[in-house]
This record gives C-alpha cells, structure tokens and sequence, in this order.
C-alpha cells in the first residue's frame, strides 16, 4: 500500500481490471480447468498488462486484457497439456458436428444438466473453439472483440464459434444422455 | 439462396449486416435445417450463459494485487535508483574531494611512527642554516613561524623536506647533556605514541628514545634525547619561547 498510494497508473490500472477481473479469472479457469493453474495464468496476464499498461490504446480494456491471457495460454499452458484434448489448436482435425434436424435435443433436457456438467462438457471443446465460445457466449464479447482478443480475423471466429457450439451440443448430448435425461431408445424413438 | 451454419450462428448473435441477415431470415423461413442449427445455436448459448455462473475470484485478487505490489515496490527501487545514481555518485565523490581538501587544508592530525621514523632519514640538509636557524625554519614552512629559542641550544644542522605529504623540519643539535634532534612538522596536532603529561606537552618514544612533543601554532615539535622524562620537559621548557 506504501507505494500504492500516489502512484496514479496503479490506480488507473485497478479501476480498469476490477469490473472485469471475473472474466480475467473465469476465463483463466475455464482454458486451464485447473484452479491453480488459472491462479498463475491471472497473476501472469495481470503482471503483463500492468507493464504494459502505457501501450494499452483506451479503446477495450477488457478484449485487451483477455488477449494477452488467451496468448499467455496458447504460448505456455498449451505445452504442457498432456491430455486428450492437447493439439487442439489444429482446426482442419476438428470434427465437423454439423447435425441432422431430428437430432436437435429437446431445451428441457439441456434444462436438467448441472453447471458442473456444462463446465466438464464445455472443458471437452478444443482450446480455439474453446476461447471464441467461452469469449463471446460467457463473456459477452462481440466477434470484433473476440477477433481483437484472439488476433484473428472475424471470419475465423465466426467459424469457431458456429464449430464450438457445435462440438459442445454433442458433449452436452453425451451428459444427458449418461445422467439419462436423454435415452437412446427415447432418441430412436423420436 | 444457400447459407451456412457459421452465418446463422451469427445472425443468432446478432453479428449480421442487415442484408446478410435478411438473407439468413428468408432461408430459416424456408428451410427446416437452419432453423434447427439456429435453435442448436441459442440452445448452447443459453445454457451456458445459464449454467456456467461466475467464480469466486477474491483470494485470485488479492494475490494478484500482491503482485503487484511487489513490482510497484521494485519499480519505485529501480527508478530511484536509476535517477539518482549519478547524483549518488556525484556526492560521495564530492565528499571524499571535500573531505581531503579541508583535511589538507586545516586538519590537525596524527603523525604515525612510521612517518616520524622518515623525519630522521629522507630530509634535506640546508648549507649555513646554523647561522640563521630561524629565518631557515620560517622559509622551510613557506613563511610560518615557530617560537622557538635556537640560542638554548648549540644546533649543528637542519634539514628539511616533506613527511606524509607535511612540510617538516629537522634540527640536529646538542646542550650540555647532549644530543639532541629536534622535528617539526605542520599540521600535526599529536605524535602517534605520545601522552600528555600536562603543561601542553607529551611524553613518548621514537625507536627507543624518550621524546617530549608539543603544538606551536599549526605546526608540531618534538625533541628527542637519551635522558629521563623530568629532564626532557626540563628541555622543552627551555626551547619552547613562551
């Protein structure tokens, strides 16, 4: 608090990140699924930020600051992931999901899945498709923002997000259908 | 006209121009598949906005903040450090050339025995100085004079030159107990060695043989002779002027 105080662009800085310190910490959960793995990831995106806070353009703090935690991710944790969604990165091997009409599942059946089933479905979708759909559907971010976040172009978000969702539908499908909120002979049947 | 899931993923979040999603509008209208991809697309959404609530961040915050303190705090170091360094620099080095020339110009200090031992050996002896022992002395120290009365004693020689950076003079000379040596050096207040032993005089050794010492103005004296104590302060007594 010594050196705090009278330093204006910590206090700056504080006011900018505490609205979106949340999305900072949820996204970090939500890419490493590991709550102290996401609690060096914020630290780290924080301290990055913070140094260079000078550079920061005052246009989106929040796409801002959730793209030097994406890049942080992509560059560091992405390596050490030795699990079955490590590579996920690589698009062209995602399965296309794209879903005939009459499998489209029921809204109350989704209605009964837990929000730790969610979590676990949605930590499933490979980390692209992951980021755009967690930016914009849980953070509220527009595909612009997104782009910005993800240094990519809208176009590929675009295509991300429609693929995330996809692959996350069929997740979510899976849980229903093992927690038996959706049965096979019940689909069969429809 | 054909579209294709990533454009009716986007019109479900309003990501359209509005003539992209007049054309999503017509073929939802018309064609079964996209509108289930369209209602796929708020399914997913919906839920998660719906299931996935925020977490507690607070503990994630405060570390953070610590953090960042921690780089504050060794921002403020090296920034101070960085700005001032030179000035740091500057005045120790100013200090030290402040403190030598101050201590050159009016210190008073201790003369080693190791910087008395070169009074007996490194001088310079001046021809004739006998004659005008005074005036030789007042010309060794660059115009200073010493009180002293060169008549009580029966001078042979002197010398002078520089001792520990000091203009010092060295008289050889004798009374009727003996030899004697008499140094004076500027700017020395005390002989390293020597004990006051009252009067403004001390008493001490140099190589074995007993000396008295004393101040004069800004320069120091001392006699040295093989003779007792009582007898030195006797001789100092009778050189000192006053």
């Amino acid at each position: 608090m010594l050196f705090k105080r009278g330093n204006p662009q910590r206090e700056r800085f504080e006011r900018m990140v505490s609205p979106c310190f949340s999305s900072v910490y949820g996204t970090a959960l939500r890419l490493t699924r590991n709550p102290d793995e996401a609690q060096d990831l914020t630290q780290e995106a924080l301290v990055r930020a913070y140094e260079a806070f000078e550079r920061f353009d005052g246009r989106n703090f929040k796409a801002w600051i959730l793209r030097i935690l994406t890049n942080l991710y992509i560059n560091r944790y992405r390596r050490l992931k030795r699990t079955g969604t490590a590579g996920s990165l690589d698009e062209e091997n995602a399965i296309e999901p794209t879903a005939p009409v009459e499998e489209i599942p029921d809204r109350q059946l989704f209605d009964r899945l837990l929000g730790a089933e969610v979590e676990e479905a949605l930590a499933k979708v490979p980390d692209v498709f992951r980021i755009a759909v967690i930016l914009s559907d849980l953070e509220g971010m527009s595909y612009d923002e997104v782009a910005e976040a993800t240094e990519v172009p809208v176009g590929t978000v675009r295509s991300r997000i429609a693929r995330g969702r996809a692959i996350l539908r069929r997740e979510l499908e899976a849980y229903a259908r093992a927690e038996g909120y959706l049965k096979d002979d019940e689909e069969d049947d429809e | 006209m054909k579209v294709t899931a990533e454009q009716i993923h986007a019109y479900v979040d309003g990501e359209l121009t509005p003539e992209e999603a007049g054309q999503v509008e017509a073929a939802l209208a018309a064609d079964a598949a996209c509108r289930a991809e369209a209602e796929s697309a708020r399914l997913v959404k919906d839920c998660l906005t719906a299931k996935c609530a925020a977490h507690d961040c607070r503990v994630t915050w405060q570390k953070s903040m610590d953090r960042l303190n921690e780089l504050d705090k060794a921002r403020t170091t090296e920034t101070f450090i960085g700005r001032y360094s030179w000035a740091f620099a500057a005045a120790v080095l100013a200090f030290i050339i402040l403190a030598a020339g101050v201590n050159r110009m009016s210190g008073r200090t201790d003369l080693e025995q190791a910087s008395m031992a070169s009074l007996f050996s490194g001088l310079n002896v001046m021809e004739g100085a006998e004659r005008d022992p005074l005036g030789k002395i007042r010309g060794a120290f660059g115009g200073i004079d010493c009180d002293i009365r060169p008549e009580a004693l029966d001078i042979q020689e002197i010398a002078y030159g520089q001792v520990a950076g000091r203009r010092a003079v060295r008289m050889a000379a004798r009374d009727s107990r003996g030899p004697i040596v008499l140094v004076m050096v500027e700017g020395v207040e005390r002989f390293e060695g020597f004990a006051s032993a009252g009067r403004d005089l001390a008493l001490g050794k140099m190589n074995g043989v007993n000396g008295v010492a004393w101040t004069d103005g800004p320069v120091g004296i001392a006699a040295f002779a093989n003779r007792e104590p009582e007898r030195l302060l006797a001789l100092a007594q009778a050189i000192r002027g006053r």
